[in-house]
């Protein structure tokens, strides 16, 4: 049977998603602040913490790919779109200036295309 | 399989006015000219270096994207022939390739850019790589409904983050204040 993404029983493969999400940008900051470290070592550091996350993942895709027969293309967007809005988080969190108009249509327009893709 | 090619092309090629317009990029002046002053960086480098710089870090993107996106059709596809283990273990080598990519294209953007503006970045590859691989391994069309909401959705990043770079300032000491 196959089950739309954006159903309660994609819940259980979202939130963990979610997290992933939210640790890969929480790495991504620090890497971009810690300058004084070599860009050789952190890229080892890195590859090596992606170790728990493929060990994580494979699993987890191929319970959504085989067994609940959530569609590829839903998959990919779904993780693309939560990276990004865990950015947007961010940058909302630590503002330095009062957002722009076109910079709230542009939430908008991202979150409705997001949706409707997904619907 | 062409038109969705293009598709994914023109998705890509959305970076370009993208970063003219945040003139991350330029092509109109001198390359030998030094790039613009951001407060709290030293304007170190020359227009062509920083042209360079930003190119090479989409690159670089770019190829990780391709090399995560091919492991996930291929875990996919040889997921009933090779073992759990083989599996993870063949993940772990494309996101390990990725991240040496990823890391020092970040950080070479990072020089002229904001965080936000590598996300873009990020999402714009991960879209257009993802549907030349979809459309090539699996001849899957993606429909015009699709694409319009595609091409939205990295429209609208880009609208998000149209904010020109702009690195944090040096704090000021309580002497300088108080001058």
């Amino acid at each position: 049977m196959e089950y739309s993404i954006l159903s309660f029983q994609s819940l259980p493969f979202l939130l963990p998603m979610v997290v992933c999400a939210i640790i890969l940008n929480v790495g991504l900051y620090i890497h971009l602040n810690f300058k004084h470290v070599p860009i050789k070592k952190i890229s080892m550091i890195v590859a090596l913490l992606m170790l728990p996350f493929a060990a994580f993942f494979v699993p987890l895709l191929s319970k959504m790919a085989f067994d609940f027969g959530f569609e590829l293309l839903f998959i990919y967007i779904a993780f693309s779109g939560i990276c990004f809005i865990s950015v947007l988080i961010f940058a909302v969190l630590m503002p330095k200036r009062a957002p722009s108009i076109v910079q709230i249509l542009g939430v908008g327009v991202f979150l409705f295309s997001f949706y409707s893709l997904l619907a | 399989m062409l038109e969705t090619i293009l598709f994914a092309v023109v998705i890509f090629a959305l970076l370009w006015p993208f970063f003219i317009y945040l003139d991350v990029m330029n092509f109109t002046k001198d390359p030998s000219t030094m790039e613009k002053h951001l407060p709290g960086r030293p304007a170190r480098r020359t227009i062509g270096r920083k042209n360079e710089d930003v190119s090479k870090s989409i690159g670089y993107i770019f190829v990780g994207h391709a090399l995560i996106c091919g492991a996930f059709f291929a875990f996919l596809n040889f997921n009933d022939l090779l073992p759990d283990g083989a599996l993870i273990a063949l993940a772990w080598a494309a996101m390990a390739i990725a991240m040496f990519l990823f890391s020092p294209a970040n950080r070479m953007m990072n020089a002229y850019s904001n965080l936000g503006h590598i996300a873009v970045v990020h999402l714009v590859c991960m879209l257009s790589t993802f549907i030349i691989v979809i459309s090539f391994v699996y001849d899957v069309k993606v429909n015009i409904e699709q694409a319009g909401y595609m091409f939205l959705m990295a429209v609208g990043a880009m609208m998000i983050f149209s904010g020109k770079p702009n690195a944090p300032q040096k704090k000021k000491n309580e002497e300088e204040i108080s001058f």
